[in-house]
Formats: structure tokens, C-alpha cells, sequence
């Protein structure tokens, strides 16, 4: 027997393991099982057709102890040496994620992890090569070990015996030790079993269902909807079969029962080569995909040092292609043949598909009619807007469509509110990929000229009060035109482009702000484009009877006050929330006209 | 009425969650502001407005983002208690970056904000550390280093605290300050921490594989720059905050003759670059298309075929323009650009740099990028 002492501090190690590496403590468990299961293939490869186990065993007392035992290839003394002689030369983290690449670096990196729960652990292992003596090799927090030989009574495979740290004990548990064994070896080929006092009991008994063979189509379908439950605690709205050749990646996509949004990532549980690698992985699957979550075992991408996600690299770009290929199959197949089942899917997941929609051309051709789009004549799919003929006209923002929904849908004019999300994107494509259709832009400066005009007889009558009124307008930048249009109940529409839009909020904020700030807003202000006259525009319905009244009143100073007011009424109407000087305008008039009503003039 | 503004509000917050960051975030939260003014809701109209501040910071709209900081600043003082401080003074932080790239802020002006800030941290109890930071970045861009020098000094000085960058950001800073200052070994240096994955954040390291392509090049590193080319491309996309970088590419592209790949970013970001409201950024990607322009110039007489939007001043609809015209364009561009930034910050320092970056056209190497993007 000889005494050693690691050639670096083994606490450095072991504080680099479990502060800079690992999330938790709990890691010990994957890292006792990998180390297992690779030496179990490594036997395999030797003698083909070997099962192989691997069986963990809790044993009580003072100290509780834990056992793995696998009946694996085993370590020679020689290769003993080596592992240790590997985790000296590691010290940073860097080096422990190259060292992984090799089964003895492996092995020494995940054996230490032992440390996190136990502050000494036992190695007994006999190589299955013929010739070699059982080893022990026992190991301590402080930094010593020992190796000696341990006779040749002994079975080839190696065990592992972790005696309990204090303040690690609840690791100890058979119940949690489950938990933890069946989470990360769930999907592990060869049997994992837990013994606790003297019963056995298998923790990955079934594969999963891309493992399995299904005799009925609905036999399968009750499996993978089985599993999706198992695994996230959810009740989905269907799976998807996931394969790829990049990374060898198999697995099922779930469909969300419910919407999602892309800026919360939806996340999935990933395995490599089987073992547990991340329960909540991101970015997985490309970015317009966030309506699944996924199960998936890659055998062949590369984890990260901490084996807790995907190395970012060109095999994981091709498998998410691929991977996303999968999903989009999927939605066509379900296109062609289920149409019903795709309008539910699509009223909870428009949202993806207009994503992947904008990206890809192909599949905008299959899904565009389905997506449904807010019109000013409420909400419609694609195909029934189309099937109105004539350009499909669209609102560029939220604050125009309102500007403009109320009086076109009351002039029966369809207008899309491409504000949201994706839409904007998917309208121009429509006209880009389709350049015999017309898809026109429309803001409301642009949409008032729609409007019908007074006629000759009209024009003459209301001239003078056109005049006044733009007299009355241009201390407030306003122009004013005279139309015809509907609901005639309406009796003046404000519209404004972007850019006037933007001086009133800066109007508003400077009414609020402290000198400081007032001033800053001067020199942003300073730098826009000066405009050409007003660009913000009144115009005033000819239908509607007030304005008509308004036109006839022969008195000047009443006739002003009067389109003061409807100018503040249409702000109002519009929801423009007033500057003060409007308010200023809406409470003078207001007396004005009280007065003007109780015999003051 | 009174729950139907506040449904309608919080529907267009919520659109405005699911929404990528960009324009159509910014307009739905303006939109969300205007429905809570309306209804004269404070608090509503408070939030609405944070987060429109945080949308227009990422899309790269900073004078969307100033006009509705101003009314949080002026509502958080008018209310003592009523709202939060951390986040709102954070922002504060957004606000001294830019205020230094519009240029109608007279230098003045740009004092007085980052002694306002000065106050309103030391009131607090809070460090410097970040304003002295950003002063370094301002001054520095400005063409002063004897007070950059200073206030790198400070930062340097002052201790960390929970209104400090993140450790990844305040790296990348000094980055942009070694590049500013022609050190470009000590800059690569620097940044390796960032460019190899060490230290990130949401901005990092996308940020530095942009910048740091310029004093590669320099060093003769060229062909190290590609792979921070490739991930950096990846990174900024096409947001408009970002349209700096797409500058940088185009220098970067026309330098290793990757003509192609820099033509498409032109008509890529084309529209970006005209419409941003952030002139020193504009600057920038100018300063890319010059470069890029120019040795495109070099070996070709004929017109160049190219996909602008027609909100370009020289617009042709048979999309053929004369390189000479559109380097004509870009001089014009650039030197108003420089002029007005140069006679606000009291220096030449842009024009020097218009005339620096002609000469990185003695770097230029050729280094296909084979890979497929």
C-alpha cells in the first residue's frame, strides 16, 4: 500500500467542480452514471452481445454511504495512475472540459464529482482485461489517497462508495437518489437499478417512445402523449417525431396547448448519448419554432465543459435545420390533410407560423391564406381577404390603423393592421412574391383623399368657412380640408404622419420636464427633417349636420370657436391625448360658449 | 369605460412583449402611452413609458427613448416614493450615451446632463463608476483625450456598485477607448476574455467581434478577423441600433475583397442607415460604405447593379448607379456629417477620422470567405 498526495490541491479542484463547473451538487449522480455506462460499452466493445448494469445501492449508519456498481470494463493500477495524473494537469476550466474527451480523463473528472456529497470516496475496480488484480484506490477531501491491491476474489467492474459529507445527507435517500438517478439514466440503454434494503428496483424500465415499435397508430399516439405528460406535466395539443442526421438527434416535439410568445424561449430537455444533459434548454430549435417543447437525445453534438448545454457549432446549426425541417413537415402534412385540426393549431400558434412564414417562401405559399389579420371590417384569414379583390390595403402601425380603422370600415373599406407582429412583414412579401397583386401602404393622410369630394354647388357655399376655419386651425399647425364621408355621425377627422405624431410627444414631454431635459429635447427635436407645411390635417365631414350648421353660422367669432371645438373633439375622437394648449383651447371655449349661452353676448 | 383603456393598454404592453425588438415594438408601447394619456392614468402611462424607454434603447431610436425618459424623470421627481428608483436612474445611463450623438446638444447641454446625473448618484449614495465611464466613451469620441484620459482615470478610481456595468460591458468599453486611441495590440489584448466566450452579456460579445475587426486589420491580423466577422454578423442583425457595425463589416469586407457578401449588406442595411435617427451612427456605416465603395471603385468602371429603397436620394428605378456618383454621395454625406459634429464638439476629430479610415486601404489583403453565410 502507498501513500499519495495528489500533485495539485485537490480542494482547488473540487471548489472548481462544484462552484465554477457544476448548478448543483446533485450533478454526482450523472457524472457516477456516465463513468458507469461508458465503461460498460467499452466492455461491450469487447465482448459484443454483453447486457451490462449498473446498480446503485444506499446504505444507512452514522455516515450514510452510497454504492454505484457497474460490471463495466474496469481500470487497471496503471490506468488508475493515469486518471489522477490527468486531473493534475486540469486546472482551469477549460482544461476539464478538453480533458472530457478521453474515458480516463472522463473517469477521473466524474469520480471527483464525488466530492460535491462526500468528503471520502472508495474506488474498488478490476479490469476485465485478463491478468490484472483488483485495485483500491481511496480517496479524501484533504487531498491524500491510497492505492493497494485488493485481491482477486473480485468480479470485473468497478464500485463506488461515497461516505455521506455533513450537510450533503439528503443525497443519501433512496427516494432522492431516485428521483435523481431516473432523471438524468431515464433514457440510459442498459438497466439501472436501485437497491434499497435488499429490493431492487429498475429506474428506466421503458425507452421512450421513438425507441419503441408500435403495433396501432393510436398505440403510438397514446405513448408519446404519455411521455410529453411525464415529462413536462402537461396535457399537449399534439407531438411531433424529431430526427437528424446532423448531431444523430432523435426526439418528439410537443405542440404547446396554449399561446406562446418568442421573447419567453420556450425550453426543452435534451440528452447526449442518453444521459441527462439540460431539463431546460434554449435556443435548440431556430427562433421562429418557440411553439413546442422538445425531448431529444443527440449522439453525436458536443456539450459545453459543464455538460449542461450544447456547444454552439456548426453540427448544432445543421440539426437545428434539420430539426426545424421536422416541424415544418409536419404543419404542411397537417395542411394537406387536416385543415380543421390546422385552423385550431393556427389559433393558437399563428404567431410561430407567420414567424417562419416571413423566412420562408415555400411555406408562406402553403400558409398564408390560413393567418388570420385584423381589418378594419374585423378580423379576417388571408384567403378571405383576398377573395374581396382589389389591392389589399394595410396600415403600417397600430396608431395609424386607429387613426383610420372607424371611418373606412364605416366606408366599407378594408384595412389590415399590419402593427402587430410579423404581419407588416408578411403583406409586403405577399406583394413582393406576388407582383400582379396590388398590396398598397396606406396612412391616413393618404387615405383621406379617398374621401368624396363637395360638388360645385357645395364648394361655393362652404369657401368662406373653409377659410376660417384654416385661419382659426393655423396656430395649431393644423390644415383643414372639407369631404364627404362616413359614419356621418362623425364630424371631423384628425390624421397626422409619424413624423407630427412624434412632435407631439415631444410637446407633451417638454410641458412635463425639467429645464435640463426640456433643453435636450430642443437639440433632438433640432435634428429631424423640417417638414412642408402642416402635415397634420382636419377634415371636416360635410355629411355630418353640425359641421353643416357650423358652415352657415354668420357670426365669425362663433363659427371659430365652433371649429376650435371640433378640432379638440376630434383630437379627443381619435384618443390623441392633448397638449396643454388644447386643453387651455377646450376649457375657454367651453365658457365661451356657456356664456354665450346664459345671454352674455 | 374605466377597465376597457386598461384591457386595451395592457393588450398592446403584451403584443408589444411578443414582439422582436425593433420598430414595431416601440410603436405598439407608444401606442400603449398615447391610450393611458388619454386617460390621464399616471401609473399606466409610468410604465407603459419604462418600458417604451427599454424598447427604444434596443431598436435603436434614441430620440423616441429621450422623449419619454424626460416624462418619467419629471413624473419621478414631481411624486417622491411613487415610482422606483433603480430602474429609472439605470435608464439614466442610456440617456448620457446618447446625448452625445445627437447633433444639435450643444456640448454645454451634455455637461449639464452628466452633472445632473452626478447629482442625483452622489444623492444616493450611488458610484460614479458608470457615469465616469460613459463621460470616457463621450469625450473620447469628441476629441478631447487629455479630459478622456481623466475620466478614464476615475472610472478606473471609482468602486463598483449595482448601477455598474456588467463586468462584460465595462470590458468592451475600454476596448472601444484602446481602438479610439490607435492601441490596438493593448485592444486586442484586451478584448480576449470577450472574443472567446469568457465574458458575455446581452450585448456582448457581439459588440466587440464588430469592433475589433478594424485594429486586426491594422496589426496585418486579418485573417483572425473572420471569425469575429462571422459571429459578429450573426449577432446584430438588423437591428438598427446596430447599424454601426454593418460600417465596420463593409470596411472589414472591401479590405479582404469580399465584394459580393459587402454588396448584399449595402442593400441589406441600406434603409436602416438612411432612416436611423442616430447621426453618429449614420456616420459610421458612411464611413464603411466610403471604404467599401471605394475599392469596389477601383476595378470597376460600369454601373452597379443595386436594390435601394427609392427614399434614397438617388434613387433610379433601373436600380444602375455610377460608382461615382454614389461616392460623390458618401463624401457629401460624411464631411456634413463630420463638419456639424466637429463644430459642436469645438475639434476636427471626425474629419480626422474620415481621412484616417481612407488610409486602412493600405491593409487591404485578400482573404476569401468561403464558408456559406
Amino acid at each position: 500500500m502507498s501513500e499519495h498526495r495528489f500533485q495539485v490541491h485537490l480542494r482547488g479542484i473540487i471548489d472548481l467542480l462544484s462552484n465554477h463547473l457544476y448548478s448543483g451538487p446533485q450533478v454526482f449522480v450523472r457524472e457516477l452514471l456516465q463513468n458507469s455506462v461508458d465503461a460498460i460499452r467499452a466492455r461491450q466493445a469487447l465482448e459484443p452481445g454483453r447486457a451490462g448494469e449498473v446498480v446503485i445501492e444506499v446504505a444507512g449508519g452514522a455516515a450514510p454511504t452510497l454504492v454505484f456498481e457497474d460490471d463495466g470494463i474496469g481500470l487497471t493500477e496503471a490506468e488508475v495512475h493515469e486518471f489522477l495524473a490527468t486531473i493534475g494537469a486540469s486546472s482551469k476550466r477549460d482544461d476539464l472540459g478538453a480533458r472530457r474527451g478521453d474515458f480516463i480523463g472522463q473517469f477521473g473528472i466524474g469520480l471527483l464529482s464525488g466530492f460535491l456529497v462526500a468528503d471520502e470516496i472508495t474506488l474498488v475496480t478490476r479490469s476485465a482485461r485478463p491478468g490484472f488484480p483488483a485495485i483500491e484506490w481511496r480517496g479524501r477531501q484533504d487531498g491524500t489517497y491510497t492505492v493497494k491491491e485488493a485481491g482477486d476474489g473480485l468480479s470485473p467492474g468497478t464500485r463506488v462508495y461515497l461516505r455521506s459529507r455533513k450537510g450533503a445527507e439528503e443525497y443519501f435517500v433512496p427516494s432522492r437518489l431516485r428521483e435523481l438517478a431516473s432523471r438524468y439514466g431515464g433514457l440510459l440503454p442498459c438497466p439501472i437499478r436501485i437497491r434499497d434494503a435488499g429490493i431492487e428496483t429498475r429506474i428506466n424500465a421503458d425507452p421512450p417512445p421513438w425507441r419503441r415499435s408500435f403495433v396501432t397508430r393510436r398505440e403510438e399516439d397514446d405513448a408519446y402523449r404519455e411521455y410529453g405528460r411525464a415529462v413536462f406535466e402537461a396535457e399537449f395539443f399534439d407531438w411531433i417525431p424529431l430526427r437528424s442526421d446532423a448531431g444523430r438527434i432523435e426526439g418528439a416535439a410537443f405542440i404547446l396547448p396554449h399561446s406562446a410568445t418568442p421573447a419567453l424561449r420556450t425550453t426543452h430537455r435534451v440528452y447526449l448519448r442518453s444521459m441527462l444533459l439540460a431539463e431546460s434548454a434554449e435556443r435548440l430549435l431556430p427562433d421562429w419554432a418557440f411553439f413546442v417543447r422538445c425531448v431529444v437525445n443527440a449522439d453525436d453534438l458536443n456539450p459545453t465543459a459543464s455538460r449542461e448545454s450544447f456547444h454552439e457549432d456548426e453540427k448544432l446549426d445543421a440539426a437545428r435545420e434539420a430539426m426545424g425541417g421536422c416541424l415544418r413537415d409536419y404543419l404542411v402534412r397537417l395542411a394537406a390533410q387536416d385543415p380543421a385540426r390546422l385552423q385550431e393549431l393556427i389559433a393558437l400558434h399563428h404567431l410561430s407560423i407567420k414567424a417562419l412564414a416571413v423566412e420562408d417562401d415555400e411555406f408562406f405559399g402553403i400558409f398564408m391564406d390560413w393567418l388570420p389579420f385584423e381589418t378594419s371590417l374585423g378580423e379576417m384569414t388571408f384567403r378571405e381577404l383576398r377573395a374581396k379583390g382589389g389591392a389589399i390595403r394595410y396600415a403600417p402601425s397600430v396608431d395609424q390603423f386607429r387613426q383610420l380603422a372607424h371611418v373606412a370600415g364605416a366606408e366599407g373599406i378594408c384595412v389590415v393592421n399590419a402593427g402587430y407582429t410579423f404581419d407588416r412583414d408578411l403583406l409586403e412579401k405577399h406583394g413582393e412574391l406576388h407582383p400582379e397583386a396590388s398590396v398598397e401602404r396606406v396612412d391616413p393622410a393618404e387615405f383621406v383623399q379617398r374621401f368624396e369630394d363637395l360638388d360645385l354647388d357645395e364648394r361655393e357655399r362652404a369657401h368662406d368657412f373653409l377659410r376660417a376655419a384654416e385661419q382659426a386651425l393655423r396656430p395649431h399647425d393644423t390644415g383643414v380640408e372639407l369631404r364627404k364621408f362616413r359614419p356621418e355621425e362623425i364630424p371631423a377627422l384628425y390624421t397626422l404622419d409619424p413624423e407630427a405624431g412624434f412632435r407631439r410627444s415631444v410637446d407633451r414631454a417638454k410641458e412635463e420636464a425639467n429645464p435640463l431635459f426640456s433643453l435636450l429635447l430642443d437639440g433632438v427635436a433640432g435634428d429631424r427633417p423640417s417638414s412642408q407645411g402642416p402635415d397634420t390635417l382636419l377634415t371636416l365631414n360635410f355629411r355630418n349636420p353640425l359641421v353643416r350648421r357650423v358652415a352657415e353660422i354668420p357670426d365669425r367669432d362663433l363659427q371659430r370657436l365652433a371649429v376650435e371645438m371640433l378640432y379638440v373633439q376630434a383630437l379627443l375622437l381619435g384618443h390623441h391625448p392633448l397638449r396643454a394648449k388644447e386643453l387651455t383651447l377646450l376649457n375657454a371655449g367651453m365658457i365661451r360658449l356657456l356664456e354665450r349661452g346664459l345671454g352674455g353676448r | 369605460m374605466s377597465g376597457g383603456y386598461k384591457d386595451r393598454v395592457d393588450d398592446l404592453r403584451s403584443e408589444a412583449a411578443r414582439a422582436p425588438e425593433g420598430p414595431l415594438q416601440v410603436d405598439l408601447l407608444e401606442e400603449a402611452v398615447r391610450v393611458a394619456d388619454v386617460h390621464q392614468d399616471l401609473d399606466l402611462g409610468y410604465e407603459s413609458r419604462i418600458e417604451l424607454v427599454d424598447a427604444a434603447c434596443w431598436a435603436g431610436f434614441p430620440d423616441r427613448m429621450l422623449v419619454a425618459y424626460t416624462w418619467c424623470l419629471a413624473q419621478f421627481d414631481r411624486h417622491p416614493g411613487r415610482f422606483e428608483v433603480f430602474q429609472l436612474y439605470w435608464m439614466y445611463k442610456w440617456i448620457l450615451n446618447e446625448v452625445t450623438y445627437f447633433l444639435r446638444i450643444p456640448r454645454d447641454r451634455i455637461d449639464a446632463a452628466f452633472e445632473d446625473a452626478r447629482r442625483r448618484y452622489g444623492e444616493r449614495g450611488f458610484s460614479p463608476r458608470p457615469l465616469h465611464q460613459l463621460r470616457t466613451t463621450a469625450l473620447s469620441f469628441m476629441g478631447h483625450p487629455a479630459e478622456a484620459e481623466e475620466q478614464h482615470r476615475k472610472w478606473m478610481d471609482a468602486p463598483r456598485d449595482s448601477y455598474s456595468d456588467c463586468a462584460a460591458c465595462e470590458l468592451s468599453c475600454r476596448v472601444d477607448y484602446l481602438i479610439e486611441q490607435r492601441r490596438d495590440e493593448e485592444a486586442v489584448e484586451t478584448a480576449r476574455p470577450l472574443l472567446l466566450g469568457r465574458q458575455r452579456c446581452k450585448e456582448e460579445p457581439g459588440r466587440t467581434f464588430s469592433r475589433i475587426l478594424r485594429p486586426l486589420v491594422r496589426l496585418g491580423r486579418a485573417a483572425e478577423a473572420i471569425p469575429c466577422y462571422l459571429k459578429a454578423a450573426r449577432f446584430t442583425g438588423r437591428n438598427p441600433k446596430f447599424i454601426w457595425a454593418a460600417g465596420n463589416f463593409l470596411s472589414f469586407l472591401g479590405l479582404t475583397g469580399n465584394l459580393p457578401r459587402g454588396l448584399r449588406l449595402v442593400e441589406g442595411r441600406f434603409r436602416i442607415a438612411l432612416e436611423t435617427r442616430a447621426p453618429s451612427n449614420r456616420f459610421d456605416f458612411l464611413l464603411g460604405l466610403r471604404l467599401f465603395l471605394g475599392i469596389l471603385a477601383e476595378t470597376r468602371e460600369q454601373p452597379l447593379k443595386l436594390r435601394l429603397p427609392d427614399t434614397f436620394p438617388l434613387f433610379r428605378p433601373d436600380a444602375s448607379y455610377p460608382l461615382p456618383d454614389l461616392l460623390a454621395w458618401c463624401d457629401r454625406e460624411l464631411s456634413d456629417l463630420a463638419r456639424q459634429f466637429d463644430a459642436r464638439n469645438g475639434t476636427d476629430a471626425l474629419a480626422r477620422r474620415v481621412a484616417a479610415h481612407g488610409d486602412l486601404r493600405k491593409h487591404a489583403v485578400s482573404l476569401p470567405i468561403s464558408s456559406k453565410p
